[in-house]
């Protein structure tokens, strides 16, 4: 079932139920899922791993929502995405903007030097506030297009711009304060 | 170097491929049973009805009384069919020609 396409597989699971059309989606897109989590938790690998089952979870049950205006990889993302703000709220009994941030923070610093994925990026990301993480995440480590990252995140296009270009700025000073550039 | 190409090679060296170890399996195992039972038939639901409509409106009942009258014709016809022992041995060995052709297609 390898050669299979997404849009091939996805008619599997949503018409007959096949659980194996779904595990070869699960199968082709776990690394890029569980390592995007990973960078949003600062590497905690439980914690992502947790989250991405429960985003593959969310997306076996809603796949007959799933309408073909972006591809399937980036549809998964957003949920994964929602699942860890969702994971973020439950930590807190008040849900305002600056507390989630603080919390998203809190939780990525926690982790940061636990040695789990390389020190410096990890210690070059954690310069960032956590919108500015994830749209460097996704266009550099990912390779998304401002589109995509938009479409993800739920910010428009015109914001997500704008914390790549702050986090680029950041990044750049903190490369060539450590000797990169 | 552009900056852009400085952060994009910094990610890119920590980029790795996250190995599977089971992950798959322990997802898999924690889907749920109930498969979305009502797409499957509406589907099929939505395709008779589909159908229906094409068969009143293309008069499908007119097409298959035509269909049904030309065999009986082409039937009848062929009573008056003399048989010749000729015919037999050409598709025979017609028949024997295409076989050989696909075997050796197979084999070689």
């Amino acid at each position: 079932m390898a050669e299979l396409s997404d849009q091939a597989l996805i008619a599997r699971v949503t018409v007959f139920g096949s659980r194996r059309a779904f595990d070869t989606l699960v199968c082709r897109y776990q690394s890029p899922l569980r390592r995007f989590l990973q960078n949003l938790t600062g590497g905690d690998i439980s914690l992502s791993d947790d989250l991405a089952q429960e985003a593959f979870i969310k997306a076996w049950t809603q796949l007959a929502t799933f309408k073909n205006k972006s591809s399937f990889e980036t549809w998964l993302f957003r949920i994964a995405y929602n699942v860890f703000y969702d994971y973020i709220r439950s930590l807190k009994e008040s849900q305002s903007i600056e507390d989630v941030e603080r919390e998203v923070e809190s939780l990525y610093h926690q982790h940061a030097n636990d040695g789990s994925i390389k020190a410096d990026v990890t210690q070059a990301l954690g310069r960032l506030n956590p919108k500015e993480r994830e749209c460097i995440v996704l266009f550099f480590m990912e390779d998304r297009q401002i589109k995509e990252i938009a479409d993800i995140t739920g910010l428009p296009e015109g914001t997500v711009k704008s914390h790549l270009s702050r986090g680029k700025e950041k990044m750049t000073a903190f490369l060539k304060q450590n000797g990169y550039g | 170097m552009d900056d852009d190409k400085l952060i994009r090679q910094f990610m890119l060296s920590a980029r790795e491929e996250v190995s599977d170890s089971g992950f798959s399996a322990r997802v898999m195992r924690h889907i749920p049973n109930e498969r979305p039972f009502w797409v499957f038939p509406v589907i099929v639901l939505f395709s008779l009805a589909i159908l229906a409509v094409l068969f009143v409106w293309l008069d499908g009942w007119s097409v298959i009384c035509n269909t049904y009258v030309r065999i009986y014709t082409a039937v009848a016809y062929a009573k008056h069919f003399t048989f010749n022992p000729l015919y037999l041995l050409v598709f025979l060995a017609l028949g024997c020609w295409f076989i050989t052709e696909k075997v050796k297609k197979l084999v070689y």
